[in-house]
C-alpha cells in the first residue's frame, strides 16, 4: 500500500477521515437538491423559450422548418424528454438521503447501499432512454415541421458509453458496501 | 461449539463481579454477559489480555476446546 494512503488509513486519522466525509457528504445532499432543481427548471426553460431552430438542431435535425414548432409539439416534447430525467432526478433524491444518512455518520447500512443501488439503476434506465427518447423527438419534431418530411435519428454517443460505464460502477460499488456490511457486522460480534 | 468460554468459572473462583471487569476491560456489561456465555463471533486480543491482567490467569484458563463427540 502506498505510504501516502497508509497514513490517510491509519487509525489515528480516523476521526479527520469521519469528519471530512461527513462534510463532504453534506455538501453532496445539498448538491443532489440544487442539481434536481436546475436539471428540472432547465428542461421547461429549453421547451419552453428555445428558438425553433435551437431544438431541431439538438434533435439531430438539421434541415430547414417550414412550419413553426407548435405548443403542443413543445408541451409533447416536454414530457417526453421528462422520462429520462425523471429516472436521474428519482436517482438523485435515493442518493441524496444516503448522502444525508452518511452526514449523520451511518455508513454501511441496508438502507444506504438499496439508495446506491437505486442510483444505478436510475442512471441505466435514463441512460438507456435517452436515444430511444433523442428517436422519438425526431419524430415528433419532424412530423409537420420539417421541410425534408419526417425523419428518425438515433444517437449514441461516447458519454452514452461513459454514462454507462459510470452506472455500472455503483452498481459494484453498492455490492461492496453491502459485503462491508455484511464484515461490519461480523466485527460487531467480536468483544 | 467446540470453544467453551469459562470466564463465568473464573469470575467466581476470584470472586469478581461482572459490572467491575467490564469497566476495567473497557467494555459494556451486555458485551461481557454474550462473551461469558460464549455468544459471540471473536474475542480480540487486547480484550482477552486485560481480563487475564485483571483475573491474573492466562488465556487457556478462560478458553476450553472441546471435542464434539465429548460435547454431543
Amino acid at each position: 500500500m502506498p505510504a501516502s494512503l497508509w497514513s490517510e488509513l491509519s487509525p489515528s486519522a480516523r476521526p479527520a477521515r469521519l469528519e471530512r466525509i461527513r462534510a463532504v457528504s453534506r455538501v453532496l445532499a445539498y448538491a443532489c437538491t440544487g442539481i434536481s432543481f436546475v436539471l428540472a427548471v432547465g428542461l421547461l426553460a429549453y421547451w419552453l423559450a428555445s428558438p425553433d431552430e435551437a431544438i431541431l438542431r439538438d434533435a439531430g435535425l438539421t434541415g430547414i422548418a417550414f412550419h413553426p414548432i407548435g405548443w403542443l409539439v413543445r408541451l409533447t416534447g416536454l414530457v417526453v424528454s421528462a422520462l429520462p430525467l425523471g429516472c436521474l432526478i428519482w436517482g438523485l433524491s435515493r442518493v441524496r438521503r444516503a448522502f444525508t444518512s452518511f452526514a449523520a455518520g451511518r455508513f454501511f447500512t441496508a438502507a444506504n447501499i438499496a439508495r446506491l443501488r437505486d442510483l444505478a439503476i436510475a442512471m441505466l434506465l435514463s441512460t438507456l432512454l435517452k436515444p430511444v427518447i433523442g428517436a422519438l423527438l425526431s419524430i415528433l419534431l419532424s412530423w409537420q415541421t420539417y421541410a425534408q418530411g419526417k425523419s428518425v435519428v438515433i444517437a449514441l454517443s461516447s458519454d452514452t458509453l461513459l454514462a454507462l460505464l459510470f452506472a455500472g460502477l455503483v452498481a459494484v460499488t453498492a455490492w461492496v458496501m453491502a459485503e462491508a456490511n455484511a464484515i461490519a457486522d461480523e466485527h460487531a460480534q467480536f468483544v | 461449539m467446540p470453544i467453551r468460554v469459562r470466564l463465568n468459572v473464573m469470575l467466581a473462583e476470584r470472586n469478581v463481579k461482572s459490572k467491575e471487569l467490564a469497566e476495567f476491560v473497557g467494555i459494556t456489561e451486555a458485551n461481557l454477559s454474550l462473551l461469558k456465555q460464549g455468544k459471540v463471533k471473536g474475542v480480540r486480543f487486547d480484550t482477552l489480555e486485560r481480563i487475564c491482567t485483571y483475573l491474573k490467569c492466562q488465556p487457556g484458563d478462560l478458553l476450553r476446546h472441546e471435542d464434539d463427540d465429548a460435547s454431543a
